[in-house]
């Protein structure tokens, strides 16, 4: 079975399970780093809000092949985060805060990389066992789904599996190609 | 003599008040409430008289990640919230309870624990359900295995865990009857007995497939029905007066001209129903792109639809523009900051619809829209709307 | 054994063929479908998610066999048959490969499809009821 007949069958199969395969947002925001100044984008109608969030854009990569600012809440892995930033509260993207203790038990989405196009499967542990971050509060829900779809939903706190259910922030570790 | 004291209020030019005498207090008055009105209405946990702008009291439930969810005994007189506890604050062994809060006194008057697996999510409606019959508490489940916890409250008694693999979520669905919703889009009915112990657990055929349109779990109960939006905005409901529960047939909320112009159902408390007009409140706000999750874009408009004839009645802004007014803010739960991200409805005759916006609550009169109060100064700024008096 | 290795031969081979840029490996779906909860290494969290670590056990038993498509993570995905049905053979041998039988017949995506139409409303009693409570002792 080629891919094309993959990609149908996707698409049968429901058009957010396309939209998994398309990534919206993360397509508006790559066609802004394509055309000059980020202002210059002509934004669809949405909030002004969510226009602001488009604006604030990728910068130009600072690691090497990891494009993006993972201080920034429109940092490539974060489009289905839903929490503190673990950065901002003194752990990286990929690790958590001193102190807390990254839960083991999760939720595992996939994202879009501008920096090579690829798009790679994101872990969204939660690091736990201390009292709410308060900074960076970043929400994005591409792939999201409803507290029922339990093993898709970023809306749970992934603590709850963990010694201490105590939610205090959030990374995304990146852990492999999302190519099949 | 002329006393220092009256000297000194003539410096800062007070005048006596002839005959006036002061009253002296007597130490330890608490308020308690009297007899409920139909404007009243729990911000999430604080209690607001939105008639009179007034904050009435607070339920003084533990803080955790979970948003308020009540529920009221049948006559009232006690309210149930779930509560989470570590033994050393945010750390330590974890206790779940079932908290009996006494509705005059907003005091503690009980408590029942259960097991520490109550669902740590961002859910209000779900978390918890009293059966119809008034007497046992579902409590929904997570570990992330799925399960509910009942409460026998006349008792004030843990009865046992019913396991629901696959589905989630806790609605009323009758007498001795719990509602859940599985990942695939199938309704699951659970039965208790007399005692609320486990008779059975029926899956239904699916009434939507989530990888099309996903429902939203903030259900509303329209008399025997329960009605819930999708991301789409698609209406599915459930009538749970019958032997079994049956699935009504689903229709839009958006015309097709609404479609042209994107309009979609959003918010994070889109719904709320007038039960005597037979009206349906929503949130709703254009958006060329579908959206994620529906629940973080706050609605521009508020619209009411007759349920009897499916047809849209009214359309009001969602809110007044006022100054700005903290806008979205770094707690988690916030929203797009630009409407309405919560509406709720009093009932009775003369209902008053209640919306949260970042500039504050305001209040009108549900059926003309006239505002009472363009942002009321003494509640909390926002949180859950949840009825006083259903 | 000669039988284990030609099926594992059968297996690898799809496995092979899967990796060919068509539909998503197992090990692709397994990630993304399974990890979360089941871990990277299959492993229990004690008192809330069992393990997949010795599930070839319930090949061995009248029901097993149904009883692994029939479970709500299984039953409820949004895998399709036939990649469902690679998953759970590539999950047997990765987390429990010493426990499937001599005579294993890897699962298809016929026998899938119709054993997940009947997703389970009870799990843990119809487990216990097959092989017996589970250990949680991590391996």
């Amino acid at each position: 079975m080629d891919s094309t007949n993959w990609m149908d069958r996707r698409f049968e199969t429901g058009a957010r399970y396309l939209a998994r395969l398309t990534s919206r947002r993360s397509f508006l925001t790559r066609l802004g780093t394509l055309l000059v100044g980020a202002a210059s984008i002509p934004l669809l109608p949405m909030s002004r809000a969510a226009a602001q969030a488009a604006d604030a854009g990728f910068r130009e990569p600072d690691i090497d092949g990891d494009a993006g600012d993972p201080m920034n809440c429109n940092y490539w892995r974060y489009c289905s985060i839903d929490g503190f930033m673990s950065p901002c509260c003194g752990g990286s993207a990929s690790s958590c805060p001193p102190g807390t203790e990254m839960s083991a038990v999760t939720w595992i989405g996939t994202c879009q990389n501008p920096a090579d196009g690829n798009d790679y499967l994101i872990s969204y542990n939660d690091c736990c066992g201390k009292s709410p971050c308060g900074q960076c509060f970043c929400n994005n829900n591409e792939d999201d789904m409803p507290v029922y779809v339990t093993g898709r939903s970023n809306n749970i706190n992934w603590c709850l599996a963990h010694s201490t259910t105590a939610y205090h922030s959030t990374v995304a570790l990146v852990l492999g190609r999302a190519d099949g | 003599m002329i006393s220092r004291t009256w000297l000194a209020g003539l410096a800062i030019g007070i005048t006596a008040t002839p005959g006036f005498a002061q009253e002296f207090d007597a130490f330890g008055r608490s308020e308690v409430l009297p007899e409920p009105e139909r404007d009243w209405m729990f911000v999430d946990y604080s209690l607001v008289d939105v008639t009179d702008d007034r904050y009435l009291g607070l339920i003084g439930v533990a803080e955790t990640f979970s948003p308020a969810a009540i529920e009221f005994s049948p006559d009232g007189s006690s309210l149930f919230a779930l509560e989470t506890f570590y033994t050393r604050g945010n750390r330590g062994d974890r206790t779940d309870t079932v908290t009996i809060f006494d509705t005059v006194t907003l005091g503690v008057a009980g408590e029942v624990v259960i097991p520490a697996k109550r669902a740590l999510a961002l859910i209000v409606k779900g978390a918890l359900a009293l059966t119809d019959n008034g007497r046992f508490l579902g409590v929904f489940n997570l570990t992330p295995a799925t399960s509910i916890s009942v409460v026998d409250i006349e008792a004030g008694t843990f009865v046992g865990e019913i396991s629901t693999p696959g589905c989630s979520l806790v609605f009323s669905g009758g007498d001795l009857r719990y509602l859940m919703i599985c990942a695939n889009g199938d309704l699951l009915t659970v039965t208790v007995d007399e005692v609320g112990r486990e008779v059975s657990k029926e899956r239904t055929e699916s009434f939507f497939d989530p990888e099309i349109d996903p429902l939203r779990e903030a259900g509303v109960r329209f008399g025997d029905e329960w009605l819930f939006v999708s991301f789409d905005g698609t209406m599915h409901s459930v009538d749970v007066a019958g032997e079994i529960p049956r699935i009504g047939e689903s229709w839009s909320l958006l015309s097709e001209a609404d479609r042209e112009e994107n309009w979609r159902i959003t918010g994070r408390q889109p719904l709320a129903v007038h039960e005597q007009s037979g009206r349906l409140y929503v949130l709703a706000r254009q958006s060329e792109e579908p959206l994620d999750d529906p629940a973080d874009w706050d609605g521009t408009e508020i619209w009411a639809f007759d349920l009897a004839t499916r047809e849209r009645v009214q359309r009001l802004e969602a809110r007044p523009e006022l100054e700005e007014g903290g806008g979205p803010g770094g707690a988690i739960g916030s929203t797009s900051g630009d409407g309405t991200s919560n509406i709720q409805v009093t009932q009775g005759d003369e209902p008053l619809l209640v919306a949260v916006s970042d500039t504050g609550i305001s209040v009108r009169h549900a059926l003309n829209g006239d505002y009472l109060h363009e942002r009321l100064e003494n509640a909390p700024a926002s949180g859950w709307l949840s009825l006083r008096i259903r | 054994m000669v039988r284990i290795a030609l099926a594992l031969l059968t297996f690898a081979f799809g496995l092979a063929a899967a990796g060919a840029g068509s539909a998503a490996s197992p090990r692709f779906n397994y990630i993304l479908h399974c990890q979360g909860c089941h871990l990277a290494d299959g492993g229990a969290t004690p008192g809330k998610i069992p393990p997949l670590i010795g599930t070839g056990r319930f090949l061995a038993v009248e029901g097993g066999r149904e009883f692994l498509v029939r479970v709500p993570g299984v039953s409820l995905s949004i895998v399709p048959d036939d990649e469902l049905a690679e998953l759970i053979n590539w999950m047997l041998f990765r987390f429990s490969a010493d426990d499937v039988p001599a005579d294993f017949e890897p699962y298809t995506a016929e026998e899938v499809g119709r054993y997940r139409q009947e997703p389970l409303v009870e799990v843990e009693t119809v487990r216990v009821g097959l092989i017996g409570p589970y250990d949680e002792t991590p391996e």
